[in-house]
């Protein structure tokens, strides 16, 4: 039996594929991935084992040096595969600016995990995946104008129709109120990069404004602070208790071996908040007024990386750590061992009586294309 | 792996002219021809145990110094390194991030051998980390080189020691070899083709290999190259490192 996503992705590769001989500016790449995972649910301490396979088609235009154009497709499964269009623009650049338009990502604000100028997707969740090599890749539609005024310093705005769409697949218009947007300046001063912006985020009505810097002091560091007014009842009290501010330090060391050893340290503090643990049952649910990330990462030699991450709050002592290791066997092939596992009681941010306490998985991935150079030659 | 690259560039685009000279005489000639812009793509082979992997580069880099670097190959296409003078800038097409290096990740050595981010600039000399002796002549695959031994006179630096081979017709590095603490040798790099583009010499296909590891061995081979060529200094800055 033919199911409606291996309709869609029959459809869409035979599509796509059909293409490829017809332009010779075309880079396509294929990843795939499949993650074997024996989880324990700490609700009931009973062990399982899960099989997680995601893919991405990814076709990327090339040959012309002021357009460019990228469409990459994910799905998550094979049999009743669920396809997203994760990212779908046409990029142009002119002389004097850049204009984006479509589905894409714009990073604002500077954190590698915790981003507290990120007004637009939001990088201060507690949870998600700590085991890929990029940890924020939120996209939306999008349009986007960037005006360069010198090498390293440019003004940004950003709108997001924050489109509803009918069927089928018709967007339908949306009020102006409803629909986002913002701007923002980046500035290369003597040694620090300064940013600030502003963010008006239609689909909650709340005003969202922002400032960064970074530079490097010892250490590389960052620091970012953010806050929300409310679009509709704008009150001081509310956004005292919404202020963000994130710092991050990374550095990276040569080892004496020739390897590579990556050290960061990021944390989240929201000064209004609760500073001391709570004993209440639900306590889990609150936010405190801190959470840190430390990560390091050994690669010993080129093609294998050991990385160990961690989420935790300090406040209740209670955390989530991730430990991997990642070898590029082959070209393009990597097999990952991984670890994940939660600390902590019941009441707490995180704790060894949850879903998925912990994991221990096995993945394999390859990634292979072509490009156009590799067409030519 | 970004900084294999760099010293390979390093590398492929030095070019010399001079006659037999002192061994900080010949290091400076050595530094002075590698200024110039040039623009390089290239095929890196990393062979090991399991086989072969390559990476494609495309790079330019300017006279002062400044260099942009992207990988074109599958698995980090679009990915670019951006080395200015002071700084080093990464940038990832997934997460659309672009990531400022500064301080000490620009002393890091690159690759084994002593060459830091800072001495690939152009102000930078490797004199200003070690002392120079020439040793000998001798010869390497028929060519006469001048055998110059670098000791470190800073301890900030990857390797103690090292033993270069610079061709005392081309003035071009045949050879080089990277010691520890002990005098253990660590890497050895062989220098076995050049091509003459623009009427300099420029090494084409560079091996280098790990002693500690064995069936290792890195090839850096220069597909195509442009130098002395006028590059826009906008191909260095973040509207370049972001498109």
């Amino acid at each position: 039996m033919v199911t409606t996503g291996k309709k869609i992705f029959s459809l869409v590769f035979a599509c796509l594929a059909s293409f490829v001989p017809a332009f010779a500016d075309l880079a396509t790449t294929v990843d795939l991935s499949d993650t074997f995972s024996l989880v324990r649910d700490g609700t009931d301490g009973s062990f399982g084992l899960a099989n997680f396979f995601d893919w991405s088609l990814d076709f990327l235009s090339e040959g012309n040096d002021n357009v460019k154009a990228e469409l990459e497709l994910r799905g998550i499964g094979a049999e009743r595969a669920s396809l997203e269009v994760k990212r779908a623009y046409v990029k142009t650049r002119f002389p004097w600016a850049r204009l984006t338009a479509g589905k894409t990502r714009v990073s604002w604000g500077k954190g590698f995990f915790y981003n507290a100028g990120d007004v637009i997707f939001d990088s201060l969740s507690l949870s998600g995946s700590l085991a890929g090599s990029v940890l924020r890749d939120a996209t939306d539609f999008m349009g986007v104008v960037l005006v360069p005024f010198d090498s390293f310093s440019f003004l940004e705005a950003v709108v997001l129709p924050n489109p509803v769409w009918a069927d089928p697949g018709v967007p339908v218009p949306v009020d102006v109120s409803r629909m986002s947007y913002g701007g923002r300046i980046v500035a290369k001063l003597p040694d620090t990069e300064f940013e600030a912006g502003y963010f008006y985020d239609g689909r909650d009505i709340t005003n969202r404004p922002y400032a960064s810097f970074s530079g490097n002091l010892l250490f590389d560091w960052n620091v970012s602070a953010s806050y929300v007014i409310d679009g509709l009842a704008p009150q001081f009290e509310n956004w005292k208790s919404s202020l963000v501010i994130t710092e991050g330090f990374s550095t990276l060391i040569n080892t004496e071996d020739g390897g590579s050893l990556s050290l960061r340290l990021e944390s989240v503090i929201r000064p209004f908040k609760t500073w001391i643990e709570s004993t209440e049952p639900d306590a889990s649910q609150l936010t405190y007024g801190i959470y840190i990330f430390p990560e390091v990462v050994y690669s010993p030699v080129d093609n294998l990386s050991i990385t160990a991450r961690s989420l935790v709050c300090p406040i209740d002592w209670s955390g989530v750590v991730f430990a991997g290791a990642y070898w590029n066997v082959y070209q393009g092939f990597t097999v990952g061992f991984l670890t994940t596992a939660m600390f902590g009681d019941d009441n707490d941010t995180y704790g060894t009586n949850r879903e998925g306490a912990f994991t221990f998985s096995i993945s394999l991935r390859y990634v292979f294309g072509s490009t156009k150079g590799e067409e030519t030659k | 792996m970004k900084r294999t690259i760099i010293t390979f560039l390093f590398f492929a685009c030095a070019q010399y002219t001079a006659s037999a000279l002192t061994a900080e005489e010949i290091i400076r000639k050595v530094e002075a021809n590698q200024a110039g812009s040039s623009e390089v793509t290239a095929t890196l082979e990393i062979t090991d145990t399991f086989g072969k992997r390559v990476k494609k580069i495309h790079s330019f880099s300017s006279e002062n110094g400044d260099m942009m670097l992207e990988f074109t190959n599958p698995e980090e296409k679009g990915q670019k390194i951006l080395r200015l003078k002071n700084e080093i800038y990464l940038y990832y097409p997934k997460a659309e991030e672009v990531i400022h290096l500064q301080g000490d990740s620009l002393k890091d050595s690159v690759m084994g051998s002593d060459f830091s981010y800072e001495d690939l600039t152009a102000d930078k000399s490797i004199l200003d980390r070690y002392a120079a002796t020439l040793e000998r002549n001798e010869a390497v695959d028929g060519n006469d080189c001048y055998v110059i031994t670098l000791t470190a006179t800073r301890k900030d630096v990857a390797y103690p020691k090292q033993v270069v081979w610079v061709d005392s017709g081309l003035f071009a590095y045949r050879k080089g070899e990277s010691y520890s603490k002990s005098g253990k040798l660590i890497k050895r790099m062989e220098i076995k083709e050049f091509v003459t583009v623009s009427g300099k010499t420029v090494a084409s296909n560079t091996e280098m290999y790990d002693t500690m590891k064995k069936n290792s061995k890195t090839v850096f081979i220069v597909d195509k190259v442009r130098l002395g060529i006028k590059i826009d200094p906008k191909v260095f800055s973040y509207e370049e490192l972001s498109w």
